[in-house]
């Protein structure tokens, strides 16, 4: 990118799940790639697809259709690959295609609509109007997150009944 | 290093001239903090050694070198620190004052203060504005008390002292013997030679007689072959030949020095010999310094290496190419060559860290007012270097623990009948790719009774809770959040900030910690680490289409049950299925059914099943998988910080293909099913394993000619052969073969026991015809073989319970023990030597 940014704009990775048009700040990014045949990882909930080949460096991805609750993706549709960086590490995120890099201006920045409910707000960060239709950014350190359903998804897991201690001698 | 920069001033450090010395004042603080590590360890064992002139002597070197740099970059404050511990030093070594635990503590506070002023000048090149005047007051204090007991010098009651170069009373002499200094000793086996012995006379000129050393030396002969040498060792050219303000001194000392450590008196006579000068190992010369991230890059860079390969070597198995076949096979060798070697840049003996505990151990002894002494065992043991630095913390903490809490005071020691200094033991071995540390104290121990309380009383535990746990469960409390037993908190511990941290820092890194510990007796503490994490031979299985990596550090072995033995052999017990393996019960545990993804072994009527028998820690268990598929080298690679809650996978790998394949985290998996394998140990081993401390025997069950099944420790076969009947060759009274280019005797064991009982359970089947190999078993007699003809090699299997002993000596069976559930004679091998005239020590001599 040679354009050189104002401050009342930012860049962004639009992409599609479904109907939807989402974003993502660029600065999160590292590479978008085509679908890649995951290892899937054992005991976690099915938003992990598993684990990608990236260069050599294993790489895990979430789908993020179930990460956001949207319907499932159609088993003859592959996904693509958005691979993020966060502070944990890095993360793909499958979503169903890349539909652009924008740059966008504050002014076409809006708040969270208020039409959303309180688990979809979570991931949203605010939405930009585009001519025909609605980009909603996501929060993406906020998606990466998946401590916690995996945790949850663990606990799940280990519910199941096993033997107490036994006092010994 | 010359001294004269020092007194004249030439600063360098100074001015523009200081960004040219960066450089070299950067390799002057490395070198320096290695020696300072070197300095507090050497001061510990010279305070326990006060005799130890070559280690003072290797100190005052440390220290000129610090004295004789900081002079030539100019730092002022370093140098008199330096100069006046180096004054002191060089009293203590001539032996005019003595070596005690005030002397050893300002040395000692010296070596902090240079280590303060050089970490300060690797921060911001200067010196700090500590003051060193008091340090220095109280060194020089010391140098001159010197000069009162100078005439009165303290070792002159040793042996040394009477010789013609003692060095307390003839201090400065060390001139006179100019060209020796430079020689080193040769190894000490080479002493003996008369040769040597009588270039020796002639070059010292001393009254020694050649014959009376060997004699002396073939007497004391285990003091002598010990590798005394190192105590021989002198300064090395480098050193006497600089212009010294203190010259000579390292040279003279030859003859004293060696003498004060060697038993021997005139040992150090021998050290002058003419021998060409051995030069000194110097660190300059064979290595380099390299940065760290260098190497790790290099082992990242070597991790891909190995995976290409692996992609390689698969491709070719594909193709028929000739060329291509060489030419993978070569790439195949020089980077597992390279990988090999990549790895070992990174290890290091674990003494590197071991290096600092001397002087822990005696600051913490004297601030607690104990005494104890430290032991260090397998210093050498390598780790990998990321996994060493991992480790010295909780390493440390654990010696502080040690000392504050296991060993008492020496009153109350003397009390109960200790002897009243505490011993503090560490040691390091490898063991099945994995590092051991113990720390073991012969203090106090931890009291279970009173963690009881305290776990109560702290809300950790409930008062039924704590009734129903046994003494170890108890212990294992301290490693708990929060906890700690101490009952007055101490400044050195007893905050209950640490044995969980301890646990949580040694886990992270794929390691493993427990402790055992006896009231009165002490407290003993085992690490385990592995190895290295980059990469790993591990074994491939598969599981619903789906490859995973085990590590082989883990692996036991593999079973493959065909149906006949599902139905025989596996039981269930508890609603656990156990496969019953060589007498001991083994919980089986499905992959797929733990991962969620398949059915379990109930439901899966398969014809055969693979089981991969584990061990993780304690407990053995059998993952039962659908393919095992190959070893393979494999680079280990983290999984995403979020995927750890999951504790049975370790990591991920790329496999030859390109695709992702998780690593088993064995005592992960171990953990997730651990209460029902905890309970099943249990239930098969019963009460009377568990009070036998040694481990059970391996035996190898055999039958002998006459079908009589017997059993001998495997510990002392040494292999089992299939001999011939033409290589038979008659001997005396026996059979015999040509065997390793020796005679081995095959004993007729049949023979001889069925002539002394007529317990032979008669002709199970037919005997050996002359054609058939004779299965043998051959034993290991010092060096050289025996064998016993046997029938049939029925299986190894563990001995279970302790063993019925025999009460007649010279009874050709030891005794009886379980073995694979039935009732079985063990064989003393001892004594069927000797019924064959043959004894252990005696057999070899017939070769030699």
């Amino acid at each position: 990118m040679t354009s050189i940014l104002s401050h009342s704009q930012r860049q962004v990775c639009a992409f599609t799940l479904g109907e939807h048009l989402f974003g993502i700040d660029i600065q999160f990014i590292q590479e978008v790639f085509r679908f890649q045949e995951c290892t899937p990882i054992p005991l976690t909930p099915s938003l992990v697809t598993g684990l990608l080949n990236l260069r050599g460096k294993i790489v895990m991805a979430v789908d993020l259709r179930q990460r956001l609750g949207l319907a499932a993706r159609p088993v003859d549709k592959l996904p693509t690959n958005i691979v993020v960086r966060m502070e944990e590490g890095i993360l793909s995120f499958l979503v169903d295609e890349l539909f652009d890099i924008m740059t966008l201006g504050n002014e076409q920045f809006e708040e969270v609509p208020d039409t959303l409910s309180e688990s979809e707000r979570r991931f949203v960060t605010g939405c930009y109007k585009l001519e025909k239709r609605l980009l909603i950014m996501l929060d993406a350190p906020q998606i990466a997150d998946i401590s916690l359903a995996l945790r949850d998804a663990i606990a799940e897991t280990n519910a199941h009944p096993t033997a107490t201690t036994l006092p010994v001698d | 290093m010359c001294t004269g920069a020092c007194s004249t001033g030439r600063l360098i450090g100074t001015g523009d001239g200081h960004l040219e010395n960066e450089e070299f004042i950067r390799e002057f603080l490395e070198e320096s903090e290695e020696n300072l590590d070197q300095l507090d360890q050497d001061f510990v064992s010279l305070e326990q050694n006060p005799g130890d002139l070559e280690r003072l002597d290797s100190i005052y070197r440390a220290i000129h070198t610090i004295k004789g740099t900081s002079g030539f970059f100019g730092f002022a404050k370093l140098g008199a620190v330096a100069h006046s511990a180096e004054n002191l030093l060089s009293r203590l070594r001539d032996g005019e004052i003595k070596l005690n635990e005030e002397v050893t503590s300002a040395l000692l506070d010296s070596v902090d203060a240079i280590r303060d002023i050089l970490a300060n000048i690797g921060r911001d090149a200067g010196e700090g504005d500590g003051d060193y005047r008091e340090l220095n007051r109280v060194l020089d204090e010391f140098s001159s008390s010197a000069l009162e007991t100078a005439g009165n010098p303290d070792r002159s009651d040793e042996p040394v002292a009477d010789g013609p170069t003692a060095s307390g009373t003839v201090p400065h002499d060390t001139t006179t013997l100019p060209e020796k200094q430079q020689t080193k000793t040769e190894p000490a086996d080479s002493l003996v030679a008369p040769d040597h012995l009588s270039s020796v006379e002639d070059t010292t000129g001393d009254e020694v007689e050649g014959k009376g050393i060997i004699g002396r030396l073939s007497d004391k002969d285990s003091d002598i072959v010990l590798p005394e040498s190192d105590s021989l060792h002198i300064a090395g050219p480098d050193e006497t030949g600089t212009p010294d303000q203190f010259t000579g001194r390292s040279a003279i000392r030859v003859g004293p020095l060696s003498t004060t450590r060697d038993p021997v008196p005139d040992a150090g006579t021998v050290v002058a010999g003419p021998e060409p000068p051995r030069p000194q190992p110097s660190s300059s010369e064979g290595s380099i310094r390299v940065d760290v991230g260098l190497l790790n890059q290099l082992m990242d860079l070597v991790g891909e290496l190995v995976l290409a390969r692996n992609q390689l070597v698969q491709t070719e198995s594909n193709e028929h190419d000739h060329r291509l076949n060489s030419v993978t096979q070569q790439v195949n060798r020089i980077t597992t060559e390279l990988q090999e070697r990549v790895m070992q840049t990174r290890m290091q003996p674990i003494g590197n860290i071991w290096g600092k505990f001397p002087r822990l151990v005696r600051d913490l002894a004297v601030m607690c007012g104990k005494e104890v002494d430290l032991l260090l065992d397998g210093e050498e043991t390598e780790v990998d270097k990321s996994l060493l630095e991992a480790i010295k913390d909780p390493l440390t903490h654990l010696i502080r623990n040690s000392i504050d809490h296991g060993i008492e005071s020496t009153s109350e020691r003397l009390s109960c009948g200790k002897n009243k200094r505490g011993q503090l033991h560490l040691r390091a071995w490898h063991q099945g790719g994995q590092v051991n540390i113990e720390i073991s104290d012969n203090g106090q121990g931890i009291d279970p009774d009173r963690i009881r309380e305290k776990a109560i009383s702290k809300g950790i535990l409930s008062v039924t809770d704590a009734a129903t746990m046994t003494d170890q469960q108890l212990i294992e409390l301290i490693f708990r959040p929060g906890f700690s037993t101490a009952a007055q908190v101490t400044g050195i511990s007893g905050r209950g900030v640490g044995m969980d941290v301890v646990k949580t820092n040694i886990e992270k890194i794929g390691g493993s910690i427990d402790v055992q510990s006896k009231i009165g007796i002490g407290t003993s503490i085992r690490v385990k680490i592995p190895l290295t994490l980059a990469i790993v031979p591990a074994l491939i299985i598969s599981s619903d289409q789906q490859r995973f990596a085990i590590p082989q550090s883990h692996l036991v072995e593999m079973l493959h049950l065909n149906q006949s033995d599902q139905q025989d052999r596996i039981e269930r017990l508890r609603g656990t299925p156990v496969y019953r393996l060589r007498g001991r019960l083994l919980p089986l545990v499905c992959l797929s059914e733990l991962f969620g993804t398949g059915q379990s072994l109930a439901d899966a009527q398969r014809e055969h099943i693979n089981v991969v028998v584990l061990q993780a820690d304690a407990c053995r268990f059998g993952l039962v998988v659908d393919h095992v598929e190959r070893t393979e080298e494999i680079v280990v690679k983290a999984l995403h910080r979020s995927l750890a809650v999951i504790p049975h996978l370790a990591g991920a790998t790329v496999m030859g293909d390109g695709r992702v394949a998780l690593i088993l985290d064995v005592l992960g998996l171990a953990t997730a099913i651990g209460m029902t394998l905890e309970e099943l140990s249990q239930a098969s081993e019963g009460p009377d394993l568990k009070t036998t401390e040694k481990p059970a025997d391996h035996m190898l069950i055999f039958k002998l000619l006459s079908g009589r099944k017997l059993a001998i420790p495997l510990a002392e076969v040494d292999r089992l052969e299939d001999i011939q009947p033409s290589d038979i060759e008659q001997m005396d009274r026996m059979d015999a073969v040509q065997y390793r280019g020796q005679i081995m005797p095959l004993l007729p064991l049949a023979k001889l026991l069925d002539a002394t009982e007529q317990t032979a359970d008669g002709d199970e089947g037919p005997k050996h015809t002359a054609s058939d190999a004779h299965k043998t078993i051959v034993i290991r007699v010092n060096g050289s073989h025996a064998g016993i003809t046997v029938r049939e090699i029925v299986d190894v299997a563990q001995q279970q319970g302790p063993m019925r002993l025999t009460n007649e000596p010279g009874h050709l069976i030891r005794g009886s023990a379980v073995i694979e559930g039935k009732v079985t004679d063990i064989l003393d091998i001892d004594s069927v030597l000797n019924s064959f005239g043959i004894a252990k020590t005696s057999f070899t001599g017939a070769d030699a």
